[in-house]
């Protein structure tokens, strides 16, 4: 089971990239940062009842986000270039967050696990529940979409 | 931006904020007091996507199910409907259900929503399902009438799903002590957000018919954070195949920003794919792997497709089964298909198979409409 220290562990190791993913995945600072906080809250309320406490975390992580973005669909964002909306990225961050936006989300959560965090196509199927072979086939579009919008000629797979 | 790096640095060159101290803040709060301030609720929707499972889980134990599908020859068969459907609750129920009762009960943090109906002549079956996390003790408890039937902690320290396989629903089946009792229990085929749910067949009398009107059941302590947006999967085929078993098709609709969804349940794969509007003139497929490294295709291919051909290279040509998407479901007008299983190997991530291997979509004349190599 886990203790308070392997959950501040996994922070000291994973705080970038949980970040950086959930940032991506949502588009959006505030998001990105409470989701991760909260991931972390939750974790550290109960760490006798988690046995994998980096899976753990990053999974209610993006279930966190996922949640607070359908709350903000009711106020949509649509990021652009140029868009005062989140003044601290530059323009070309942007492009990249806008271009993101645009993937469905859940070929957005397999782009940016899959890039951001380099995770292979199981894990990635284990945070957002789906099968690896859908994975692959979210990655494959979000791929075509990417290289549509950004000019993306990567084939990594 | 000429390729992923690009994108990628400049998404790290944001700088991310220390959100510890933030965490550390959040603790007394976190959890069911945050769902509570969100002002959400467990989700019945979750509730729906769990009976489905039970549903599935029926096929399997009691085998009582045929089949609405073409085959080879791409005729449908003659088949009854056996598609049940209420305000909330929408799956695929055996012969032989003649009542579809919800008594939904929130208790504690949780929800569980449980279903009596007659099974056959003598029989009745409750269906609950509920939400909990991995780490969540779970305790069911079944009452007839004021008489309690057992109770028993669902979620056992070794079946934690943060482990278990997340390919397919687990399946574990116990004897409840008692003649002709079942009990099953069955984890959602996401495989983090545990999914408990109790299945319960047993014979019963008028009288017990009367009374059994009652589930009481708790979840405790549940109140996490669901899964996002649980899917309403509608069962649109079903049917037996004498190498895969008993097999279902449903259909997921668009939500969340997610496409279309085809799944395949059986009782070794649980296959997704997304569709959307370049599926009208193609062959989309997934491919799983199942056991001794057997693998299984689903996919969609356009309305004219008559036949599916797998043609694996050093195996025989497999056809395929073809199961016409209802156009109530969707606009697409296609047809889902599933064709195998093959000795395979899925590698670099599901994007490279070997040996190689072509999808074949023909029409009725046996001409052919669309070729694909898999796994694109």
């Amino acid at each position: 089971m886990t203790t308070p220290d392997a959950i501040e562990a996994v922070y000291r190791e994973a705080r970038d990239r949980l970040w950086w993913a959930l940032y991506a995945y949502a588009g959006d600072r505030e998001i990105a940062s409470d989701a991760a906080a909260e991931a972390f809250a939750r974790a550290l309320s109960a760490p006798n009842n988690i046995r994998d406490a980096s899976a753990w975390i990053w999974r209610v992580a993006f279930r966190v986000a996922a949640t607070e973005l359908r709350s903000a669909r009711a106020r949509p964002v649509e990021l652009e270039v140029g868009s005062e909306v989140d003044f601290e990225v530059d323009f070309e961050v942007a492009a990249v967050l806008a271009a993101l936006r645009r993937l469905p989300q859940q070929q957005r959560a397999a782009v940016v696990l899959f890039y951001l965090d380099d995770r292979p196509a199981k894990e990635i199927a284990r945070v957002m529940g789906v099968t690896p072979s859908t994975v692959s086939v979210h990655l494959h579009r979000a791929r075509r979409r990417l290289r549509t919008m950004l000019g993306d000629d990567d084939d990594r797979s | 931006m000429t390729d992923h790096r690009s994108w990628i640095a400049r998404v790290r060159s944001v700088r991310p904020p220390d959100y510890w101290d933030e965490a550390v803040r959040r603790v007394p709060f976190a959890g069911p007091t945050r769902e509570a301030r969100l002002g959400r609720g467990p989700s019945f929707l979750l509730v729906v996507a769990s009976l489905l499972v039970v549903g599935v889980a029926l096929f399997a134990l009691r085998g009582l199910v045929g089949g609405q599908q073409r085959s080879g020859n791409g005729q449908p068969a003659d088949a009854p409907e056996r598609h049940v459907e209420t305000d909330w609750f929408v799956a695929g129920l055996p012969d032989g259900w003649s009542a579809v009762v919800p008594t939904g009960q929130h208790l504690g943090e949780g929800v569980i929503a449980a279903q009596l109906t007659n099974f056959g002549v003598e029989e009745l079956v409750c269906i609950g399902g509920g939400e909990a996390l991995p780490s969540d003790g779970v305790v069911v408890r079944l009452t007839i009438g004021s008489e309690q039937g057992w109770e028993r902690s669902l979620v056992l320290p070794e079946m934690d799903p943060a482990l278990a396989d997340p390919v397919g629903p687990g399946t574990f089946i116990d004897d409840c002590g008692a003649e002709q009792k079942l009990f099953g229990m069955f984890f959602g085929p996401d495989g983090h957000q545990m999914t408990a749910h109790v299945l319960l067949g047993f014979e019963a009398t008028t009288a017990d018919r009367e009374t059994a009107s009652a589930i009481v059941s708790s979840l405790e302590p549940t109140g996490h954070e669901p899964a996002p947006e649980p899917p309403v999967w509608r069962v649109f085929a079903d049917g037996h195949d004498p190498v895969i078993g008993r097999w279902l098709m449903t259909f997921q609709p668009a939500s969340g920003g997610r496409d279309d969804g085809i799944f395949f349940f059986s009782k070794d794969w649980t296959i997704g794919i997304p569709i959307d509007d370049g599926a009208r003139n193609a062959l989309t497929n997934g491919i799983s792997s199942g056991p001794e490294g057997q693998l299984l295709v689903i996919g969609s291919a356009p309305a004219e497709a008559a036949d599916i051909v797998l043609e694996v290279e050093g195996a025989a040509a497999q056809k395929g089964t073809l199961v016409p998407l209802p156009r109530e479901l969707s606009q697409l007008d296609l047809v889902a298909f599933f064709v195998g299983p093959f000795s395979g190997r899925l590698g670099v991530e599901g994007t490279e198979l070997t040996p190689n291997a072509t999808l074949v979509a023909l029409d009725q004349g046996g001409d052919e409409l669309l070729r694909q190599r898999l796994p694109e």
